[in-house]
């Protein structure tokens, strides 16, 4: 039977097993290096020895740690990786299917939902006479399989005729806006960490609570006409947002 | 109303649900009629009035602005717009008071620790300081209005600021304490933006609960001779800030 201890149980050791995660990924734990000890871990997170035991077992199946019999717990090399999330970086990094293949993972998308629509917001963003057409692209990404973000895409449909036709689970839309010569070259970014909600949850396969990158960002192409209007949720544990600023 | 109309297109298309329909329609009130942060949104029942929808479809539009944090309810009071995030700029690098002030917020610096410390191992990895060498490890708590925003921790060089006392710090900008006394002029900065959980000492001082998710944005400051001056490592209040960036030049149609 369940009780409710083992319920407390489970979510304390979820709890501990991202927060050591995180460590891990933000360079508090590197590498190699011997985490605290399971006693010092019980008074931190304030829970029993029993479910730091849990879930540092779990950890080293998921094959973030290892044990060295008599010495302690060590972090695995090379478990963190993370995909650099800054379109507008001077690398040259455009869009999330470019960071992807760059970083060598295989990229999918699932189509959610696609059609012409019209709304004051709509138009708004993409600097659009009010009722003007816009199409409207729902994508989840997945990188080598793995949910990576959701990204609800908005375009004036006169610009772009085809979207009806191109299968946007094979094709990646700035290929698209690169064939016709409407590709966002230069872009405004808003950046906000927020809790995923119960949709962006599900679509991404993250549990409660999880915090995520939220990003509006609107592109210009060349011209200096607005192609693009996009919010998305992007996983934090996949990327890292990097970028370079001046005075 | 327009929403008719956007009824219409759901019909013909189905391309989105109404409720996302409806929160876009809010989202670009509150923002062209220039909603203040605090004020009331109308009701559900007007709302739904108004826009000829069910009341359910109301309830869950809201609750999109609501994860996305640009509004929050009170229980029996209403809907209300959420107060306004600072906005940091993603390519220039400056003072975080000036951009709170901007806001019309005051703000200010309780200085928590003062210490000297020499650079581990582990911190040089990150860092790029020098193993060994000595830093100033400053840590400070910043108030937005009343409210704690965010721990402000840092590290700088002593070799560069030789005799930098607490006083400099104290509820002061540190920047200017750099100019000021020891002609360092900063010039850029290298940055990153990432999700924490806030341990037991941040949750604690940014009133808020362990393992609570929180911003951290960490950074290398270099100034005008491309030296490495300090590595900053904040934890921030998610709920309270945002980046934006703009790269073209024409600001219009970007709402914050």
């Amino acid at each position: 039977m369940v009780t409710q201890k083992d319920i407390e149980k489970e979510t304390s050791s979820a709890q501990i097993q991202k927060s050591i995660i995180r460590k891990i990924e933000n360079g508090d734990y590197l590498p190699g290096e011997r985490i605290h000890s399971e006693r010092t871990m019980a008074a931190m997170y304030g829970v029993s020895r029993m479910t730091v035991q849990y879930a540092l077992r779990e950890l080293v199946k998921k094959g973030y740690l290892y044990r060295v019999r008599g010495s302690g717990t060590f972090v695995q090399k090379n478990v963190v990786d993370r995909m650099d999330l800054n379109y507008l970086s001077e690398r040259g990094n455009s869009g999330i299917t470019a960071i992807v293949k760059n970083h060598g993972a295989k990229i999918a998308s699932k189509v959610l939902t696609k059609g012409i629509i019209t709304g004051k917001f709509f138009s708004y963003r993409l600097g659009l006479e009010k009722d003007t057409e816009v199409y409207v692209l729902h994508r989840i990404r997945y990188g080598n399989d793995e949910p990576i973000a959701v990204e609800y895409t908005y375009v004036p449909a006169q610009l772009f005729p085809e979207m009806d036709e191109i299968d946007f689970e094979t094709i990646s839309l700035y290929d698209y806006m690169d064939s016709i010569s409407h590709m966002p070259k230069n872009f405004m970014q808003k950046l906000q960490i927020i809790e995923a909600s119960e949709k962006e949850r599900g679509y991404l396969e993250l549990e409660k609570r999880e915090p995520v990158y939220y990003t509006e960002l609107i592109g210009f192409d060349e011209e200096g006409t607005i192609v693009e209007y996009t919010e998305s949720y992007t996983r934090c544990d996949k990327f890292i947002y990097q970028f370079d600023a001046i005075v | 109303m327009a929403l008719g109309q956007l009824i219409e297109k759901r019909k013909a298309k189905r391309v989105l649900t109404l409720d996302v329909l409806l929160a876009k329609e809010l989202e670009y009130r509150m923002e062209t009629e220039n909603y203040q942060e605090g004020m009331r949104l109308p009701s559900e029942r007007s709302l739904a009035e108004e826009f000829g929808v069910q009341r359910g479809t109301v309830r869950s539009a809201l609750q999109i602005l609501m994860d996305k944090g640009s509004i929050i309810s009170k229980e029996r009071s209403g809907y209300f717009v959420a107060p306004r995030r600072v906005a940091f700029d993603l390519n220039a690098y400056g003072s975080r008071k000036s951009l709170i002030e901007q806001m019309g917020k005051s703000t200010y610096v309780k200085l928590l620790t003062f210490e000297k410390i020499y650079v581990s191992e582990k911190m040089a990895q990150k860092t790029a300081l020098q193993e060994d060498s000595q830093v100033y490890r400053i840590m400070r708590l910043r108030f937005a209005g009343s409210h704690p925003m965010s721990l402000e921790r840092t590290h700088i060089r002593c070799d560069l600021v030789p005799g930098l006392r607490e006083e400099d710090v104290h509820n002061k900008s540190i920047y200017a304490t750099f100019r000021k006394k020891y002609r360092i002029y900063i010039a850029r900065s290298e940055e990153r933006v990432t999700a924490v959980y806030a341990n037991g000492l941040e949750s604690e001082l940014l009133h808020t609960t362990r393992l609570h998710p929180v911003m951290r944005y960490e950074g290398l400051v270099y100034d005008r001779r491309n030296r490495l001056i300090e590595y900053f490592d904040d934890i921030i209040l998610k709920e309270k800030v945002q980046f934006i960036s703009d790269e073209v030049k024409t600001k219009k149609h970007m709402g914050r």
